[in-house]
């Protein structure tokens, strides 16, 4: 490789660099709206293994939906999966082939059985099934029968349309991939590690609002146990296989407030670093909902909500 | 009767002799009263055979104090200067100069009715300060030679050929046993020729030369008509001369269409470009504009075009996407852009090519260059170690490394591991054992390397965190030998080892590390083999192993819409062995005068492609149809063989059972065709004209998702449009150009689907540059670009990708919308000190001068339902000090 597509390269340098730093723009950690955050995919075969995330030819996965709706009137939600055993995908749209594609429709948690056909490897070397699915607030949802993509229909509903994968396990000899875990989220006040408050879902948690400027910044941390990491076989920058720990995505989202991050990424210069972010309370007194989630790079995802009472 | 004397002023004083401290120019003598053809041909004055140059005095220089010394001198018959006095004189210790130098001069003495005699002639001896000050100019610069033939085509033996170059200087030579003459010229411009030979007319002409122009010229006398007199002097111009016969004339090495060379003054001065050379390059008509030093030539990717240095491909031309370019210019002599229709000892590129030529040191005495600015410091070394042997030096470090490390300290958002820096060298060694030879050998370097640790996720690419490294170089040793067979047969050697290495980490997710062992080796061999033909033959070949480890995604080919859904992984750690051999051979015909035909074929052998050969025939043509009037046009077939890593062979460990690429991978192919026309206005001033049409035909096209066959041959592009450059080459006082480019360029990515728009297509292509001296030392100058907004593909929506947690695009039609025009201002004073050993030159340069918002894309929010434009750089001073000794 005398010449490498140096273009290409230069251009993802300045992408990289340069995306992001739009000062106008609404950051992703604020929820303004009905927002889906992830879909957890769980193996339900495999009782003893209760975190599995990948299934086998015949076993069940359940499927649930992460999302938060800040009306102030909760809408019903309906989901819709098409489920392609034999994706197609076309630049960045995904299509199913008739054969081997099934429909679900429900709430947020559905379960579907992997089918027992012949898979295809993904680009990353997987079978995978893709799932296409749209998560739709105070609507109806529908799957066109000739293009077979699903919809959200209704006056003022709200849809996301989304993509998800199930990891179709080819081998028993293969190191089962499961999905990580947050176990809670502390509070610091002011950052000062002794006045923790541990976040719960009742809003049970109390913050005073904020009356300074700029307003007191406070640090969220994530805790999760060790097994919730998982190392496994990869190749690294030099081609070789190397065995080497999950690089977890820990997402942070909230009603109120000013976050100072969206994501967290745990690096290998920062492996085992505490999970924390900093975040303002808002300056009027009410409650305010976090979605803390963590995602790895072989299909896990988990996600806790929590509530605060602002003073 | 005896002839008079008077004193004539040079035309101009441009440049001065290499290595000296002064200027001194005598002026040919020009007889007011034409002699009767007897007294002519037996009564003669005394003529100059060898002229001294004065010294400058430092204090007439650093003043400025410039004009002319009017001497008388005595000659004796034995062509020595007896007495010498100062007629009118200049003060300022000039008229001592002159006195001392002219008391060196030799003449051929003064004969009456054929016997030699003592005589008194008064000579005018100019001193030019700005020659003086421009002593600085390379050594060798350009070549004008040729053959001096009869009625009969035969070799005129001993005719003598005088050249007076622009700046007064006067070189003579004598036709050999081939009629042939040289003279290697160390500066350029309108240079005035004079023939005589005993049994022939005498002939004049003004032959323009260019920078590094190896004017190969024919010329023809006819006889003495009977009772005609001898029109010998040397000054009579072509207009005045009635007697001058046409002669065949032939410019080397104009093979191809269109060359634009710049000149040592336009780059040291041209706004907006930090007196950077190659920066430069990107004003000139048909290049596009680009914000990170792309070369786009012609609506053609960047790899399409190749950049040489004295024949030695070269991996990258600038520092960090434009800063600055990679070598230094005061060891520059010349660069040559082609953008089209190019000579078939280019090969291997299917757009352009842009040939960085090196100058030779200087040959007397000693020089250094210092320069600073805000974004890097350079300093520069040459002289002459022994009388054949010189050297010249450079290096080069930037200091952003300072400047953004103190930006970035407070910044949290990343952690800097290695702060980024560039750095370039260039060492040189020349040895002239001969007048037939020259040795040169040359270290080039470069090195840009940085890191960072991005702490802060990107919403849009949240896992495109962690260690962000970025590293690019070479290090090269070129050999190069110019040899002179005879005045009609000359070679070039030039031969490189070296190491390119690129290294690129974007955290666990991608990685590159290439390491190749580049040799070149080129040979080319250029004979005048009559009057009308002259034929260049030449190998060249680009070799040795690459050695590259690689894990990422696969590069997209161009205009491909990255879907993260659906990319492929590639991860391979493989050698291969580079091995493209070529030959190449052209014909100069001139088979009618002011007309020339240069037919070439092209030869090249690719190993690690399935069209393993590839043949290029090319023709372009150029006819002076009308005086100052040229017509020029080319055809041309183009290969370029496939990027290494799209017909690599190696597995793909991710995916054993795929290849990284596709070893069955044709070369590329273009076909350009060109025809314009030139025109020269004045000795300044030039327009060219012209139109230009590309069919690209086999283009390699990335291929989504799992297959045998990641790459293909699928795509065709089509390239149109016009060209118009008017051109001030720089005078006394001014330089500047207006260019303007309208084009086109679209491509067709599968056979199924429609032309789209270029990724790099600019429509519209406006640059204005000017640059005027203003006395005492101070020059400003102004660049203006108007130029159209670069294409940008629309987003028809987004889907969450809940398997990363991001959302993707859904783009519509492929660039089917664009920014908004650019337009930008960026302006350069100078000022300039002259002191006795040197000077010292302050330049402020401000680019986008009245600080114009350009947008230069969409920044769109996490889930694209918002967006807003993001705008260049805003107004920017850069301060610098170039300091020379």
């Amino acid at each position: 490789m005398a010449r490498v597509n140096r273009t290409a390269l230069t251009l993802l340098a300045a992408a990289a660099l340069s995306v992001g730093c739009g000062d106008d723009l609404d950051p992703a950690w604020k929820i303004k709206t009905f927002r889906v955050f992830g879909v957890r995919v769980e193996n339900t075969t495999r009782a003893a293994d209760p975190r599995a995330v990948e299934a086998a030819p015949g076993e069940t996965v359940r499927l649930t939906v992460s999302y938060l709706d800040p009306a102030a009137t909760p809408r019903d939600v309906r989901v819709v999966w098409v489920m392609c055993a034999q994706a197609r995908r076309m630049g960045a749209t995904v299509g199913c082939d008739p054969a081997g594609a099934s429909v679900l429709m429900g709430g947020a948690e559905q379960s579907y059985t992997v089918p027992s056909i012949a898979y295809g490897l993904d680009p990353f070397g997987r079978a995978r099934i893709t799932a296409i699915g749209v998560v739709c607030a105070g609507g109806a949802v529908a799957v066109d029968p000739a293009t077979r993509l699903p919809s959200c229909t209704g006056a003022g509903a709200e849809g996301v349309t989304l993509t998800r994968s199930i990891l179709v396990r080819a081998s028993e000899a293969d190191a089962m991939g499961h999905n990580p875990e947050i176990t809670d989220a502390v509070l610091y006040r002011g950052g000062n590690t002794n006045d923790a408050v541990t976040l719960a879902a009742d809003g049970s948690a109390r913050v005073p609002r904020c009356t300074t400027d700029p307003c007191t910044e406070h640090v969220i941390e994530l805790r999760a146990p060790a097994e919730s990491r998982e190392t496994y076989r990869t190749f690294d920058n030099a081609g070789a296989t190397v065995m080497r720990p999950e690089r977890v995505l820990y997402g942070y989202f909230t009603t109120g407030g000013e976050l100072d991050l969206t994501f967290y990424v745990d690096t290998a210069e920062r492996p085992l670093g505490p999970v924390r972010n900093k975040w303002s309370a808002p300056r009027t007194p009410g409650t305010v909902t976090f979605i803390f989630s963590a995602q790895d790079t072989r299909g896990g995802y988990d996600w806790i909500q929590r509530t605060v009472t602002i003073e | 009767m005896r002839a008079r004397i008077c004193l004539a002023t040079p035309l101009a004083a441009a440049a001065a002799l290499v290595g000296s401290a002064a200027s001194a120019q005598i002026a040919p003598t020009t007889p007011q009263d034409p002699p009767p053809p007897q007294a002519a041909q037996q009564s003669a004055p005394p003529r100059l055979t060898q002229f001294i140059q004065a010294e400058y005095p430092p204090d007439a220089l650093a003043q400025g104090v410039e004009g002319s010394v009017l001497l008388q001198l005595s000659v004796d018959v034995e062509g020595h200067v007896t007495e010498a006095e100062v007629v009118t004189g200049l003060g300022h210790g000039l008229d001592e100069a002159a006195l001392a130098a002219a008391r060196r001069f030799v003449f051929e003495p003064a004969r009456r009715d054929g016997e030699v005699v003592p005589a008194v002639l008064r000579y005018r001896y100019r001193f030019s300060a700005t020659a003086a000050r421009a002593a600085q100019a390379p050594a060798v610069r350009a070549a004008l030679r040729g053959t001096v033939r009869g009625s009969s085509d035969a070799p005129v033996v001993g005719a003598t050929v005088t050249a007076v170059l622009p700046d007064g200087q006067r070189r003579e030579a004598t036709t050999d046993a081939e009629g042939a003459f040289r003279f290697d010229l160390d500066v350029v411009g309108n240079v005035r020729v004079f023939v005589r030979a005993e049994t022939s007319r005498a002939y004049a002409v003004t032959e323009a030369v260019r920078n590094r122009d190896d004017l190969g010229l024919t010329y023809r006398l006819s006889p003495i008509p009977v009772a005609r007199p001898v029109a010998a002097a040397p000054d009579t111009t072509p207009d005045d001369d009635p007697t001058g016969e046409a002669t065949v004339r032939a410019r080397r090495p104009a093979r191809e269409v269109t060359r634009q060379t710049l000149e040592f003054r336009e780059i040291l001065r041209m706004p907006g470009t930090g007196g950077d050379a190659l920066r430069a390059v990107q004003n000139f008509p048909g290049v596009a504009r680009s914000i990170n030093g792309l070369l786009i030539v012609r609506g053609s990717s960047p790899q399409d075009t190749q950049i040489f240095a004295d024949g030695t491909l070269i991996p990258i031309v600038y520092h960090f996407g434009g800063l600055s370019s990679v070598i230094s210019t005061e060891l520059l002599d010349h660069i040559d852009f082609y953008p089209g229709t190019f000579s078939a000892r280019y090969g291997r590129a299917q757009s352009g090519i842009v040939d960085v030529g090196l100058r030779a040191p200087r040959r007397q005495g000693w020089r250094a260059v210092a320069n600073i600015n805000l974004i890097d410091a350079s300093v520069f070394v040459e002289g002459a170690i022994t009388r054949d042997l010189s050297f010249a030096a450079s290096f080069r470090r930037s200091y952003i490394d300072a400047i953004l490390g103190a930006v970035l300290s407070g910044v949290d958002a990343v952690t800097i591991t290695s702060l980024p820096v560039y750095w370039d060298y260039q060492a040189m060694l020349e040895w002239r054992p001969g007048t037939r030879d020259r040795l040169r050998l040359t270290m080039l370097g470069s090195d840009d390397s940085f890191a960072i640790i991005l702490n802060r996720p990107n919403e849009m690419a949240p896992r495109f965190s962690g260690t962000f490294s970025s590293g690019i170089g070479f290090h090269t040793g070129q050999l190069l030998w110019d040899h002179t067979f005879s005045s009609a047969v000359t070679s070039r050697a030039v031969f490189s080892l070296g190491r390119n290495a690129i290294n690129f980490g974007g955290g666990e997710a991608f990685g590159l590390d290439l390491s190749f062992l580049q040799f070149t080796g080129r040979y080319e061999l250029s004979a005048q083999l009559n009057a009308r033909v002259r034929a260049n033959v030449g190998l060249d070949i680009i070799g040795g192993p690459a050695t590259v480890a690689f894990n990422g995604i696969r590069p997209p080919t161009e205009g491909q819409q990255v879907d993260p859904g659906n990319v492929t992984r590639v991860s391979t750690n493989a050698t291969d062995t580079v091995y493209r051999p070529g030959a190449y051979a052209e014909f100069e015909l001139t088979p009618a005068r002011g007309l020339r035909l240069v037919p070439s074929v092209r030869v090249d052998y690719t190993r690690d492609a399935r069209r393993s050969w590839s043949i290029n025939p090319r023709l372009s043509f150029r006819w002076d149809f009308i005086d100052g009037w040229t017509l020029k046009g080319g055809v041309g077939l183009f290969n370029q063989p496939p990027q290494n890593n799209q017909s690599s062979g190696a597995p793909n460990s991710f995916l054993p059972s795929t290849r990284v690429g596709n070893p069955n991978l044709l070369t590329q192919r273009a076909v350009h065709y060109s025809l314009g026309f030139e025109h020269n206005f004045s000795r300044f001033v030039t327009l060219s004209m012209e139109g230009f049409y590309k069919h690209l035909d086999d283009q390699i096209v990335s291929q989504p998702g799992i297959t045998a066959e990641p790459y293909l041959n699928r795509g065709v592009g089509r390239i149109y449009g016009g060209e118009i450059l008017l051109r001030h080459r720089p005078s006394e006082r001014f330089f500047g150009w207006l260019a303007y480019t309208i084009s086109r360029s679209e491509r067709r990515d599968t056979p199924m689907s429609d032309y789209r728009i270029f990724q790099f297509d600019q429509t519209h292509i406006l640059t204005a540059i000017a640059s005027v001296r203003l006395g005492r030392g101070w020059e400003a100058g102004l660049r203006f670009r108007l130029v159209s907004g670069n294409p940008t593909t629309p987003v028809a929506g987004s889907l969450l990708n809940a398997d990363s947690g991001t959302y993707t695009q859904i783009p519509g039609v492929p660039f089917s919308s664009r920014n908004a025009p650019f337009h930008q201002l960026d302006v350069r004073i100078d000022k300039t000190w002259t002191f006795r050993r040197g000077s010292l030159n302050l330049y402020l340069e401000v680019l986008n001068a009245y600080n114009n918002s350009n947008p230069e894309g969409v920044q769109y929010n996490y889930n694209y339902t918002q967006s807003q434009t993001v705008t260049g750089i805003p107004i920017f001073p850069n301060l610098g000090i170039r300091a020379e000794y």
